[in-house]
């Protein structure tokens, strides 16, 4: 029996997304195979960065949003994908020959797909299919996707904040920057009313976000009056943001490792504007490196030490949403009910894998600190996307701060199993395998 | 068909019933629903706890087939029975194997004692990438195919060398060609395949109890639960034994446990477990020939006193399960897995379903 025939034959009131693109993208053909997981269907990757914000655009129509599709809109969507089926084939192409001028120029860095979907489809847009010069182009482009990643960077910044004269310059803007903070003696925002507005964003957002209460959030600068509560000692140092007592400048800088990175909140200047380069992104949409630095400078003295109100209320709305992960804490909304059930059902999954018990003494997450690995994931993230000026668009929002629990959770994971293949059971001191 | 409870509560909507232990549960992660499967009970369709519907939505259908619709209808606060078929969607069987899959490098009952072979972890993860690669749109985790990547990297070296093996060699290129088009697709590097190295051997059957040496006043045997010890370090279907022995004057309490065998391709890890019995705690170290855990401590000469049956001797891995836990109930641990020891005989018997069980079943690590 064909469950989609089943479930069509009826001509039901709504039918699931996933179903009508499988349809159709079974009868665009093999053409589209390199854009397709091995039972034909499309990639995860393919509907999250071709077919949602280049083909479908859920965010302009609604009706196209992912889930539950109703029976008068199937046809409209089916057509439309249709209608891109030719730009898709020739996306497809394309990323077959990205692919291969990658192996030709040695690129391993980053998911190909990651980098590469929607430059072929602006190439399947601009050029259509690969035509004679094909492989000209695709190198091309493939070495100019991986200088704006830019590897080349780090070293330029070194350069740049080490040169004497202008270290003394930032140290002096840095100084300044921080001296001239809004005074702490500021009156205390309404707490109680505070927290009732983020937990209004907070019960919706998983379900799809009320933008007006999110634009409320921002207008309001709830994210800079949340801000005033990590000042007090010890504030933020029980968010895990910093290892000290009291939140202090940071230093200038001038090397960071990439497995050693402190707390947010104590990463020097450098250290900061490293973690943002060494994730992949395109560097042509940052500005210059020296605009760049004196922006992290200022940014650094702001609430949050985040420039954007925006990413701020982001902050505002993780730190509210997870205070359930902490001892004692409660949920106080929907987004802060599942995220906790995230936590709480690591556990069956933990034993099911057959993964060491952190609370065994081993090298696990303890359970009170999760809330603040949290928070220091999510403020990087965060600020990363402040540098890549990528703002947090709405419908995005529950991904991030679901997203951030999970790639806790999965690193701890990683770190248990690590440790369960390096030893084969528990470490040992000394002895030879 | 099969008649299924299903009932939504605060939210979440409960499709059967998790499995009664973790070492028969098999599972995915999807997203917005995790997805369980009793392996031992040859469960075909799998449990749910769909925690977001509303994002569940999009693949159920393709789990559960047609009956999804009537599985999402179920109210808030309400119970009901729905008939599922048996087949399921066109995800339901690649989503049961990725389960299987990780359950086997969990819970495979690797035993000398039982002449149950071990499973190469490397080639299950192999396996589960090039699986997971055809799922990952409902995959919960968006880095999932590329950490199956990063732990499959090792099995390239053990597809190469199967690659002219007469029974699994056109199974070994297959999964190796396919491996390598998932690592490009999802940009990990594997390394190039490297010839492999006979480990230094000596996987001969566990000795068992015995020690050498002294005069035994008693002596007797126990269970080892599973959920205390990380996955191929001790033998499934063995138990531990211990014996009182008097030796160069003292009374010691010597504890012996049978190492699990090897997979092909892999080295032994360097494990340490421990042992707690009358009041004392020692370490219990891989003997030399990688035979057999063995330790033993000094025990006062009331420990003569304790009758063979009503001796309790726990063993864990330190830094993998807790220590401060009840002693182990023998009858409860064999209720759990008894039924996993018999699944893993007669998927042997039957010719395995995952290339590493036949891997496993065909190839003598010994000779590897």
């Amino acid at each position: 029996m064909c469950p989609g025939e089943a479930l069509t034959a009826e001509a039901p009131a709504t039918v699931p997304r996933a179903l009508l693109i499988a349809e159709v993208w079974a009868e665009l053909g093999s053409e589209l195979a390199p854009l397709s997981n091995g039972l034909g269907q499309p990639l995860a990757r393919t509907v999250k960065l071709l077919l949602d914000p280049l083909v479908l655009r859920p965010v302009l129509n609604p009706r196209f949003a992912a889930g539950q599709v109703r029976g008068e809109d199937a046809e409209e969507l089916r057509a439309t994908l249709r209608a891109a089926g030719p730009r898709l084939a020739a996306t497809a192409a394309w990323f077959t020959r990205l692919k291969r001028a990658r192996r030709t120029l040695r690129i391993s860095e980053g998911n190909p797909q990651d980098l590469y979907f929607q430059r072929c489809f602006e190439l399947a847009g601009t050029l259509g299919p690969p035509g004679a010069d094909a492989e000209r182009v695709a190198c091309e482009v493939v070495a100019e996707i991986r200088e704006s990643a830019g590897e080349l960077t780090v070293a330029a910044l070194r350069r740049h904040i080490t040169d004497p004269a202008r270290a003394a310059e930032l140290r002096a803007r840095l100084a300044h920057a921080w001296a001239s903070r809004a005074p702490v003696g500021q009156p205390p925002p309404d707490q109680a009313a505070l927290t009732a507005a983020l937990d209004g964003v907070l019960d919706r957002v998983a379900g799809g976000v009320d933008r007006a209460a999110l634009d409320g959030l921002v207008a309001g600068r709830a994210g800079a009056a949340d801000a005033v509560s990590l000042l007090p000692p010890g504030a933020a140092l029980a968010c895990g943001l910093t290892l000290r007592e009291r939140i202090e400048p940071p230093a200038l800088g001038e090397s960071a490792s990439k497995r050693n990175l402190p707390p947010p909140f104590d990463r020097s200047v450098f250290e900061r504007l490293f973690a943002g380069f060494t994730s992949a992104f395109h560097r042509e949409s940052m500005p210059g490196l020296s605009e760049l630095v004196l922006q992290e400078v200022r940014r650094s003295a702001e609430p949050w030490q985040l420039a954007r109100e925006e990413t701020r209320v982001t902050m505002a709305l993780g730190r509210r949403a997870s205070a359930a992960l902490a001892p004692g804490g409660e949920a106080g909304s929907d987004a802060g009910a599942r995220l906790a059930a995230r936590w709480r059902r690591e556990p069956f999954v933990h034993r099911a894998l057959r993964l060491p018990r952190a609370e065994g003494g081993g090298p696990g997450e303890s359970v009170g600190r999760v809330r603040e690995a949290y928070l220091r994931r999510l403020w990087v993230r965060v600020h990363g996307r402040e540098l890549r000026e990528e703002p947090v668009a709405a419908e995005d929002l529950w991904d991030l701060l679901d997203g951030v629990l999970r790639s806790v959770i999965m690193d701890q994971r990683d770190r248990l199993r690590a440790e369960l293949d390096r030893a084969g059971g528990a470490a040992t001191d000394g002895g030879e395998r | 068909m099969t008649w299924t409870r299903v009932r939504r509560e605060a939210g979440t909507l409960w499709v059967g019933a998790v499995p009664d232990h973790p070492e028969w549960t098999a599972l995915v992660e999807a997203e917005g629903a995790v997805l369980t499967w009793d392996v031992p009970g040859g469960q075909r369709l799998p449990s749910a706890e769909v925690h977001h519907p509303e994002r569940a939505a999009d693949w159920l259908w393709q789990v559960y087939g047609a009956a999804s619709e009537a599985l999402l209808a179920v109210a808030e606060g309400s119970e009901r029975e729905v008939e599922l078929a048996d087949e399921g969607g066109p995800l339901a069987e690649p989503l049961a194997a990725l389960a299987r899959l990780g359950w086997l490098a969990a819970w495979w009952p690797a035993s000398h004692v039982a002449g149950v072979p071990a499973l190469s972890a490397a080639l299950l993860a192999a396996e589960a990438a090039v699986v997971a690669a055809d799922v990952e749109a409902v995959l919960d985790d968006p880095e999932a195919v590329a950490r199956l990547l990063g732990r499959a990297a090792p099995a390239v070296h053990a597809l190469a060398a199967l690659a002219d093996h007469p029974e699994l060699g056109s199974e070994a290129r297959a999964l190796s060609e396919r491996l390598a088009e998932v690592a490009d697709d999802f940009g990990a590097e594997l390394p190039a395949p490297a010839p492999l190295v006979a480990d230094r051997g000596g996987w001969a059957l566990a000795a068992g109890g015995e020690p050498a040496g002294g005069v035994t006043a008693m002596s007797g045997g126990g269970p080892l639960d599973w959920r205390r010890l990380p996955p191929g370090v001790v033998d499934a279907a063995a138990g531990l034994r211990w014996s009182l022995v008097r030796r160069d004057g003292r009374l010691l309490l010597d504890v012996a446990v049978p190492r699990a065998p090897l997979a092909y391709a892999e080295r032994a890890g360097r494990a340490t477990l421990r042992a707690r019995a009358d009041a004392v705690e020692f370490p219990l170290d891989a003997a030399e020939d990688g035979g057999a855990f063995g330790g033993a401590a000094e025990v006062p000469p009331s420990a003569l006193l304790v009758p063979a049956p009503r001796r309790t001797v726990t063993v864990w891995a330190p830094g993998y399960a807790p220590e401060d836990e009840a002693p182990p109930d023998g009858d409860a641990l064999a209720e759990r897995q008894e039924p996993v020891l018999l699944h893993a005989e007669e998927r042997l018997t039957a010719g395995g379903v995952s290339f590493a069980e036949r891997v496993a079943a065909l190839v003598d690590p010994e000779v590897a």
